[in-house]
């Protein structure tokens, strides 16, 4: 026989499991466009079944409803492979933005970069050569040649200032991810306290952390895992930087690159002075474009460099071998004055770049016109140009070893076409990339996602389950009421 | 797959950008009719511009040098064949002064001419293009030559003037445009000298003199003569050396120009054909977004 009053609760719990389904569905829909959430459901079993004794023997009674837990639907495969191509992703798109900078930064091709400025000054040589006495013709040479300065010594600083620019983006990334972990280290706590026992499901704190992690992913190369207790243990590069609820900090150290005196920063962790070797993700991408000797600031500022070396030392060999008008030889067109820069070597903090201007001797508005040296035997008179010709061929075509035996023109264009080549690889790399996210992204979606018309379709069985329920309650109430109030009544 | 509406607004979002993206890469090429504009839109077309850009500057430059060249020849034939005319006018006095007929007053006036025409050869020497002497050598901003009395110093050196018209060294043998002094007049001006002695010659007047005159005057100026048309005719091949130069160098021009308008030009009819496409691509991905994205199982539940 079974209890009286048994049936309300059979009821009573159906009611509160629709009751709590339906605000499950509220909750999804709320969440709908929330970051990072993942759909919950709620998971629904009978309880217990109950014994009656009948007429053949016992029979299972069922006894209701409960509600075993709510889960998140969330695929960890795909979460994985989504951290993993983050990291690509953020490493493509920075390397695409310093790289886009660098190419901002020679203009190429256009009427302003530094190949017109050499060409203009190759064009001033000719003149000179076919009329070298003219006072206007050596006054543009001269000119030309501070234009060379001027462009080969703006494109150096432009790229050290995009150096600073990365320097003071690293400090920032560096701090998001302080901030990140400190908060997934929390969250770790939290999660655990909520699921000791090992039948509870921590769902939107989960949301929030796998959120989090999705941002460090990009930023960093990270490997997660998570331990039996619930907490994830993430790793970057050999460093931990979460375990459990504690998180590493990391900061910035300076040091000063010794050929152009710029800062350089480093990423460390604190208390250590190593510096960390991340392989994949925006900060990695910052520190390559910095340093980078193929395709990074560095580089192209080497390059630069070795061209300054050129005009200083293959140029103003064949300067030093003319005669001015005055009949002297043996002076530099660029650089200081009597210095001999086959034997000169840079000192710290001084470049090829920095060394480089037009001689004092000939920017003297006094004399310097007569200085430059455009005719190859003293014998000759002020129009003989013979030099000025060997200056232009120096300046184009001449092969030397110092360009990695090419002509200036042929150095020159190869630092255009490499920059090219490695700005389009990266843009192509990286489109790539955001394809296969996109891709990993419909994945999530496709499995956590909320979808509206699912949530209402639920919505309309929740209620009808609730209604009915409600109805059933209904109808044993008045079984009892017959039962209390009008059994045992008779003749009254 | 399981969709969801945020599948949709995301999907929706990155095919909206894809196709403003290209919109903006047209529309960048067709505000200035060129295709590159940084190396990496395409690197080997941006290597071929620089090459065209420098191949013409060294032509631009070779032409402004053959026409420089040209011009400077040219103010040198004029001046020789000023030269060349005086000459005859010399020898016509010299043959009439020379006949046996005139009294000595006669031909000391005809040493007046003679005289005049000797600083017009001067001033004709001293011809400047723009502020450069064309026959001083490598002075050429020094006066060649000046008189003073009956002497005749030249101030000018024995150097070429070379305009290069192709890159390589300076080799005077085959861009030189100037005759120097004594091109011209011989080494130690010779030739003005000879017509000094003739002026003196014909200032004594004398019957001895006239006799000179008649033979060696006269022998002396058919030798001064040819030597200044041979002068002459160095440069008239030289100038038309470089006339031949100067059309290969203008042709050349012409077909550098059009390999680089060919590299880095836009094909304009095709550009806006595909900014077109463009925007129809654009517009019918907004209307479907739109009408898709509007819908759910809310509106029809009541």
């Amino acid at each position: 026989m079974s209890s009286t009053f048994g049936g309300l609760n059979i009821v009573g719990r159906g009611l509160t499991a629709q009751q709590v389904s339906l605000e499950t569905v509220g909750h999804n829909i709320a969440n709908g466009n929330t970051v990072g959430y993942s759909r919950q459901s709620v998971n629904l079993v009978t309880t217990n079944p109950q014994s009656g004794f009948g007429a053949n023997g016992t029979y299972q009674t069922g006894t209701g409803v409960n509600i075993s837990s709510i889960t998140r639907a969330r695929d960890t495969f795909v979460d994985k492979q989504m951290w993993k191509e983050s990291s690509s992703l953020g490493y493509g798109q920075t390397m695409e933005y310093s790289l886009g900078k660098i190419e901002g930064v020679f203009q190429e091709p256009s009427d302003t970069g530094v190949q017109t400025v050499l060409n203009q000054f190759w064009t001033s040589l000719q003149t000179l050569s076919t009329n070298a006495s003219d006072e206007g013709t050596r006054t543009t040479v001269r000119q030309r040649g501070v234009e060379v300065v001027n462009a080969i010594q703006h494109a150096g600083q432009q790229l050290q200032d995009l150096v600073t620019d990365i320097n003071s983006t690293l400090e920032i990334k560096v701090d998001d991810i302080n901030q990140i972990t400190n908060e997934i280290s929390g969250l770790n706590r939290q999660i655990v306290n909520v699921e000791t026992g090992g039948t509870d499901h921590a769902n939107d704190l989960r949301d929030r952390r796998d959120t989090l992690v999705d941002q460090l992913s990009k930023m960093v190369n990270i490997v997660v895992s998570e331990d039996k207790t619930g907490s994830y243990n993430i790793q970057t590069s050999g460093i931990p930087l979460v375990i459990d609820s504690t998180s590493q900090k990391l900061t910035t150290v300076s040091t000063t690159d010794p050929t152009y005196g710029y800062a350089i920063e480093n990423v460390v962790a604190v208390g250590s002075t190593q510096s960390i070797n991340f392989t994949n993700g925006e900060v990695k991408g910052l520190l390559d474009g910095r340093d980078s000797k193929q395709a990074g600031v560095r580089g192209y500022l080497d390059q630069l460099n070795t061209v300054s070396q050129f005009l200083l030392q293959d140029f103003n060999d064949v300067h030093k071998a003319g005669f001015g008008t005055d009949n002297i030889s043996g002076r530099n067109f660029f650089g200081a004055d009597g210095t001999d820069y086959t034997t000169w070597t840079p000192s710290d903090g001084e470049s090829w770049i920095s060394e480089l201007k037009v001689n004092s001797l000939i920017t003297d508005p006094v004399n310097g016109l007569s200085k430059i040296a455009a005719k190859t035997l003293s014998t000759q008179g002020r129009a003989s140009g013979d030099n000025a010709v060997l200056l232009g061929n120096r300046l184009k075509t001449d092969i030397r070893p110092i360009l990695g035996d090419a002509s200036l023109d042929s150095y020159y264009s190869s630092l255009i076409a490499t920059l090219g080549v490695q700005s389009q690889d990266i843009q192509r790399q990286t489109d790539n990339q955001q394809t296969l996210i996109d891709q990993i992204t419909n994945w999530r979606e496709s499995t956590a996602g909320v979808n509206m018309d699912e949530e209402m379709t639920n919505m309309i069985k929740f209620q009808k389950g609730y209604n009915a329920a409600a109805r059933v309650m209904t109808t044993m109430d008045e079984m009892l009421d017959k039962l209390i109030n009008s059994t045992g009544t008779v003749g009254r | 797959m399981r969709i969801t509406n945020n599948t949709m607004t995301y999907n929706f979002l990155n095919g909206l950008n894809k196709s403003l993206d290209r919109e903006y890469k047209l529309q960048e090429q067709l505000s200035d009719g060129q295709i590159i504009h940084r190396p990496s839109d395409d690197p080997t077309k941006v290597v071929r511009s620089l090459r065209f850009n420098t191949s013409l500057t060294l032509n631009t430059q070779y032409i402004q040098n053959a026409q420089d060249a040209q011009s400077w020849m040219q103010t040198t034939d004029g001046a020789m064949s000023d030269f060349s005319s005086i000459m005859i006018s010399i020898k016509e006095k010299v043959v009439q002064a020379s006949n046996g007929s005139n009294s000595q007053e006669a031909v000391q006036t005809i040493a007046d001419d003679i005289d005049g025409m000797i600083n017009q050869v001067i001033n004709i020497g001293n011809t400047k293009i723009g502020d450069r002497y064309i026959f001083a050598g490598q002075q050429d901003k020094s006066t060649p030559f000046t008189r003073t009395g009956d002497t005749i110093t030249y101030n000018g050196d024995t150097n070429k003037i070379s305009m290069p018209i192709q890159p390589g060294v300076v080799s005077p043998d085959q861009d030189s445009v100037n005759l120097t002094g004594e091109d011209v007049f011989g080494a130690n001006m010779s030739i003005l000298n000879n017509l000094i002695a003739i002026k003196q010659h014909l200032q004594s007047g004398t019957k001895a003199d006239q006799t000179w005159l008649s033979e060696t005057g006269l022998s002396t100026l058919d030798t001064d003569h040819s030597q200044i048309l041979k002068a002459q005719t160095q440069i008239g091949s030289r100038m038309s050396m470089y006339d031949m130069a100067k059309n290969m160098l203008d042709a050349q021009n012409t077909t550098i120009t059009q390999d680089l308008a060919s590299n880095s030009d836009l094909d304009i009819p095709k550009a806006v054909t595909d900014l077109k496409t463009n925007e129809n691509v654009y517009k019918t991905a907004l209307q479907a977004g739109a009408k898709i994205m509007q819908l759910s199982l809310a509106d029809f539940l009541n």
